[in-house]
């Protein structure tokens, strides 16, 4: 008994060894620097440098490898130190706030902001840093964007800029369909719904993959969450976002609780029964635009920017289509007010706020092609001027942490076919642009200034969408209910919840009701 | 024996239930990532693998960063483990003595702790100020004792009969050595649950690992696991050398869950055979 828990022992023993040999380098190795570096400010090895911290999400698909050699070529060119911290997308704000919270402000934050009530009331509560001032002093960041633009990041409060834009990129939700498969089943590219509603039912009954089973889903969605579908209700003449009442320009509504919202998802409903829609949508956990890329699906309703993914796909020809109708409507993006996704704010506590705008400004003029390529001959090429990134595989890892560092994109960048380059060839890039702009002459604007602050709507915004989430799951998923009936009770409840209440909040707070414009400027 | 009637019948089915619900999750999990790619996408539910393929494992283990990751979550549940019983036991055996002064003084700092969480921004705060933040023992040292592991601890020593102790002082035992050649034996199956508990609870470090690392090369497995499950974000596991293999992020998100998951599963019938009792009735009768 006892030689037995003995060797038990030695066995554990040994584990524990074996695991600090192989942790023990990344592991206690790193502890002393690292702690000293976020108290004192800077490193060991190059003291005089001032140390720049960044926190930023990581998306999916973005990668950053810490103290890559391209992060070191950056550091050299700048003489600073770079010192990132990228928590993944999904917990971003819970990592920020508990850091904020403890005091723990790096130099350039990307907040979600103006889009984020929470991470706007950051501004007022000073924590970043105004920063007209330092902006003239760095005209090459100031002329990456617009006036227009510049204008749109003034906060209402003070009309103050309190951060550089990340924008948002151009288009919205568009339709990718299967070319191949209308093709070999004799079929047009469908230009109204009816038309798509006919090639869905050959889809799901033709057998388009010729695989003998009847087994392609016809339509599929993005993702799960419900805005993956709202832009569908602009065919219905809705709008998914606010939009001031046709009887009265000065009174905005909110579209997701319009009756146009409850004709579409009747619709939706129709064809999921019909066996038209992929049965996963927003109760699976598999992705649309998964499905679509594997090839099991034949009509994808995806953001337009995810058509790269899948333009030159040696598996199947996918087009998009241009904006459907139906009747006298026709397929709109839906747009926000304001085309900024996230902003780079700078700590009011930073030691050292030119060097952090020095980098941004760096990101967007000399330090592009390292920030957007990597280095040329270890990440990409250039071929007739274009450069061309290497297979993922064929890229130094060691300069290839392009998505980690990157910050912002100069404006120009959205309507030039450089932003697709990166991915596609020079004719795949254009074709998406054509079909973009083709998209956004239809736009359904969300007229809500998300950067004014609405405190009622802070405090109740998310309960009232897991009102609407619940009831339009049900309206599209349940077989047996009547659809109306379930849209009614949700709009009452999400009224009653406190929607009327924001309703009036927000038509009493933002003045301005008219309606958004902006272009992005060219090079 | 008694003779089976309806009633345990009633319980067998709803313990079949039970079973069953518990299995499905993890059997469509297992053929998901077995099967071949394009497969998942053609059917819901998958009980079996369809097209038998090993890629996404092939995939998976191509990877540093997910074995490094799993590196460093050995490293803090075999060594957080350790330290946790080493310090636990301690604690608990001095508690367990009703001869300690101020007893009911350090009872009451145990049982206000359990009761009461100071919560994360404080725990945060702590942790930096002691210079913890973004280091391994950030993981292992915050909480390396669990005040109800303590007292689970604790009742489980004032239960041992103490004429053993008595018998072993008589033999010329000396404190320390009581502790560790006649205590810690013969609480074995205590101490395998606590340490379980422990074990378990670092193998599924996930705040932790958030909030105090933030250098992603220190990351734990579950942190990993959940960009790469619920943020979708494959290129965590980049530096993968791919190209031959074509795959689907299902198939790999269900791969990596298989890989995070079993060897903790591996642990509980290693610790199984210590979860009998009767080993102290049989020392004081003998």
């Amino acid at each position: 008994m006892i030689n037995r828990i003995k060797k038990g022992m030695g066995a554990t023993t040994g584990i524990v060894m074996a695991a600090a040999l192989v942790t023990g380098c990344s592991g206690s190795g790193d502890e002393g620097s690292s702690s000293t570096a976020s108290n004192a400010g800077a490193t060991a090895t190059s003291s005089e440098r001032p140390t720049i911290s960044v926190i930023k999400p990581l998306y999916s698909s973005h990668v950053y490898f810490p103290d890559s050699g391209l992060e070191k070529i950056i550091e050299d060119e700048l003489n600073i130190n770079l010192q990132y911290e990228t928590p993944p997308s999904g917990d971003y704000k819970t990592v920020l706030n508990v850091k904020l919270a403890g005091g723990d402000i790096p130099d350039i934050v990307a907040t979600m902001s103006p889009g984020d009530s929470e991470h706007n009331a950051l501004i007022s509560q000073g924590v970043f840093l105004p920063l007209d001032d330092y902006l003239e002093k760095f005209p090459k960041l100031k002329e990456s964007f617009s006036e227009e633009i510049w204008d749109l990041m003034r906060s209402p409060t003070d009309g103050k800029i309190y951060g550089v834009p990340w924008l948002r990129d151009r288009g919205g939700s568009g339709i990718f369909i299967r070319k191949d498969w209308l093709d070999k089943l004799g079929l047009s590219e469908p230009k109204t719904l009816d038309e798509l509603y006919d090639v869905l039912v050959a889809f799901r009954d033709k057998d388009p993959d010729g695989n003998g089973a009847k087994d392609t889903i016809p339509l599929a969605f993005r993702d799960n969450n419900l805005s993956t579908i709202y832009p569908f209700v602009t065919l219905f003449g809705g709008n998914p976002g606010w939009y001031p009442e046709s009887s009265d320009p000065n009174k905005l509504v909110f579209g997701q609780v319009q009756p146009e919202m409850a004709e579409m998802l009747a619709y939706l409903n129709t064809l999921r029964q019909e066996g038209l829609i992929d049965p996963d949508l927003l109760i699976g956990n598999t992705l649309g635009l998964d499905k679509f890329k594997a090839g099991t699906a034949g009509v994808l309703v995806g953001t337009l920017g995810d058509f790269r993914q899948m333009v030159e796909s040696t598996t199947m020809k996918a087009v998009i289509l241009d904006p459907i109708t139906n009747g006298d409507q026709v397929w709109k993006l839906a747009l926000p007010a304001l085309p900024v996704s996230r902003t780079n704010q700078i700590s009011a506590k930073s030691q050292n706020p030119e060097a952090a705008l020095r980098y941004l400004e760096y990101q967007v003029t000399d330090g592009f092609d390292y920030i957007q390529y990597g280095v040329e001959g270890k990440t990409y090429s250039v071929e007739n001027g274009v450069k061309i990134p290497f297979a993922e595989d064929k890229k130094d890892n060691n300069y290839n942490t392009t998505t980690g560092l990157e910050l912002l994109q100069p404006e120009w960048l959205f309507s030039d076919t450089e932003k697709f380059t990166k991915f596609v060839s020079v004719d795949s890039a254009n074709y998406m642009l054509g079909k973009i702009d083709n998209y956004e002459k239809n736009i359904a604007f969300d007229y809500l200034r998300t950067n004014i602050v609405f405190p009622y709507r802070n405090e109740v915004w998310s309960q009232l969408d897991t009102i609407l989430k619940e009831g339009y799951t049900k309206m599209i998923v349940d077989k047996n209910a009547d659809p109306m009936a379930i849209f009614e009770e949700t709009v009452e409840k999400w009224k009653a919840a406190g929607g009327t209440k924001v309703i009036d909040e927000a038509n009493e707070l933002q003045e301005d009701k008219s309606a958004p414009t902006y272009r992005y400027q060219k090079k | 024996m008694q003779k089976t009637n309806a009633y345990d019948y009633g319980i067998y089915l709803l313990l079949a239930i039970a079973c069953v619900i518990t299995i499905v999750p993890v059997l469509h999990v297992l053929s998901v990532s077995l099967s071949e790619p394009q497969a998942v996408y053609r059917s819901n539910l998958m009980l079996y693998p369809r097209q038998l393929s090993w890629d996404a494992y092939q995939y998976v283990f191509a990877t540093p960063t997910l074995v490094r990751a799993f590196g460093i979550t050995v490293f803090i549940t075999v060594v957080g483990t350790m330290l946790n019983l080493l310090f636990t036991i301690t604690g608990a055996y001095a508690l367990s003595k009703r001869t300690l002064p101020g007893l009911s003084f350090f009872m009451i700092l145990v049982i206000v702790v359990m009761n009461f969480n100071a919560g994360l921004i404080p725990g945060y705060l702590n942790v930096k100020s002691l210079g913890l933040l973004n280091s391994v023992w950030a993981m292992i040292l915050p909480g390396v004792v669990n005040a109800f592991n303590l007292i689970l601890m604790r009742n489980f020593f004032m239960d041992l009969p103490e004429e053993i102790e008595e018998a072993a002082k008589i033999d010329g035992c000396s404190d320390l050595a009581l502790i560790f050649r006649i205590v810690i034996p013969i609480s074995l199956p205590a101490i395998a649950t606590i340490g379980l508990f422990y074990g378990v609870a670092h193998w599924n470090e996930f705040f932790k690992g958030l909030f105090y690392i933030t250098d992603n090369r220190l990351w734990p497995l579950q942190v990993l696991l959940k960009t790469i499950v619920f943020d979708n974000n494959l290129n965590s596991l980049v530096g993968a050398n791919t190209s031959d293999i074509l795959i689907e992020p299902a198939n790999v998100q269900a791969a990596s869950i298989v890989f995070a998951t079993v060897p903790i599963v591996i642990v509980y019938p290693f610790l199984q055979k210590h979860f009998v009792k009767g080993i102290v009735m049989g020392a004081v009768k003998g």
